[in-house]
């Protein structure tokens, strides 16, 4: 048994089937900020094979409070590549890959996108969020969708029929860059968690992958919803 | 004006009867294009939300959606 993932290894109806998945699973994780900053070390502890990491930005000091992959010192540095580096060292036994890339149409996606088992969004923005996933589903790729926003935590099962815009219908928000909105720590990180557990359970085979599923929390009231919305715009709650 | 009483996200609200749930999403100052919501366990998005009308007694929980991260 391999020492790095034994306690995983021994979770109920994980194994060394589940982990063989893991190791040769390939996922694309856009965006490296606060919900990035959580999910990617658990991808990669988990042993996921391939990461590649897109992200254009650089860190500043406002971003240290939640984007805990930084230090004080690397300020001013490209996260993507300092990401990755990071990765690299919490597990060697992987392959990780930086792009230092603003995606703003779908088409600076599509060349990543081949190959890749499960796209998870990381973005923060309506406008890159609908991006994203009008490439993945060009594209016939799964993709997680985690955000955040004051104290509300957001995930959001993508693909297969159902899109963002099935969500968000409103043309503006094509056009809506990112806005520096308040953000609790913790409800940024909750939904990278959120999305780093639901894409480990499926791509390990342990869970299904339910399009349109949707969970939301609220730390300021401890309100938790969840529904599964249909490509054929019926819904069922859990 | 007849008005009835609903459970908005856990709390009870007065609403001019007949109002549709799009409306309900205005009033509360949401934009109905960036929510989800569930009626009485049925849940809608805004493809839907005009052609629900409210009832006296509806249970009705409204996810305004999120993008930052």
């Amino acid at each position: 048994m391999n020492i790095r993932y034994e306690r995983q290894l021994a979770l109920d109806g994980f194994g060394e089937e589940a982990q063989r998945r893991l190791s040769a699973a390939k996922v694309l994780v856009v965006g490296a900020g606060g919900v990035g900053c959580a999910l990617l070390p658990l991808l990669a502890g988990a042993g996921i094979g391939s990461i590649s990491i897109v992200d254009f930005d650089c860190v500043s000091l406002s971003n240290l409070a939640r984007q805990t992959l930084y230090t004080q010192e690397q300020i001013g540095g490209a996260k993507a590549p300092l990401a990755a580096e990071r990765l690299g060292k919490i597990n060697p036994e992987i392959k990780v890959v930086a792009h230092n890339k603003k995606i703003e149409k779908p088409a600076d996606l599509s060349g990543l996108l081949p190959g890749i088992d499960m796209c998870i969004d990381a973005t923060d923005s309506f406008a890159s969020r609908l991006i994203v996933s009008d490439a993945c589903a060009d594209a016939s790729v799964d993709e997680i969708l985690c955000s955040a926003e004051g104290f509300v935590s957001q995930m959001f099962l993508l693909g297969r029929g159902v899109k963002f815009s099935d969500i968000v219908g409103d043309d503006a928000a094509r056009s809506q860059p990112a806005k520096k909105n308040p953000i609790f720590g913790p409800a940024a990180h909750l939904s990278g968690v959120w999305g780093a557990a639901a894409a480990l359970q499926i791509l390990s085979g342990i869970r299904d992958f339910i399009p349109g599923f949707v969970q939301s929390y609220d730390f300021s009231d401890n309100k938790f919803l969840s529904f599964t919305i249909t490509a054929d715009e019926s819904y069922q709650i859990e | 004006m007849e008005y009835i009483t609903v459970k908005i996200n856990g709390k009870p609200c007065i609403v001019c009867a007949g109002e549709t749930l799009e409306q309900c999403i205005v009033q509360m100052g949401h934009n109905p294009q960036r929510c989800v919501a569930e009626v009485n366990g049925a849940a809608h998005n805004y493809k839907t939300f005009k052609d629900i009308k409210i009832k006296e007694g509806d249970v009705i929980e409204i996810m305004r959606v999120v993008a930052g991260g």
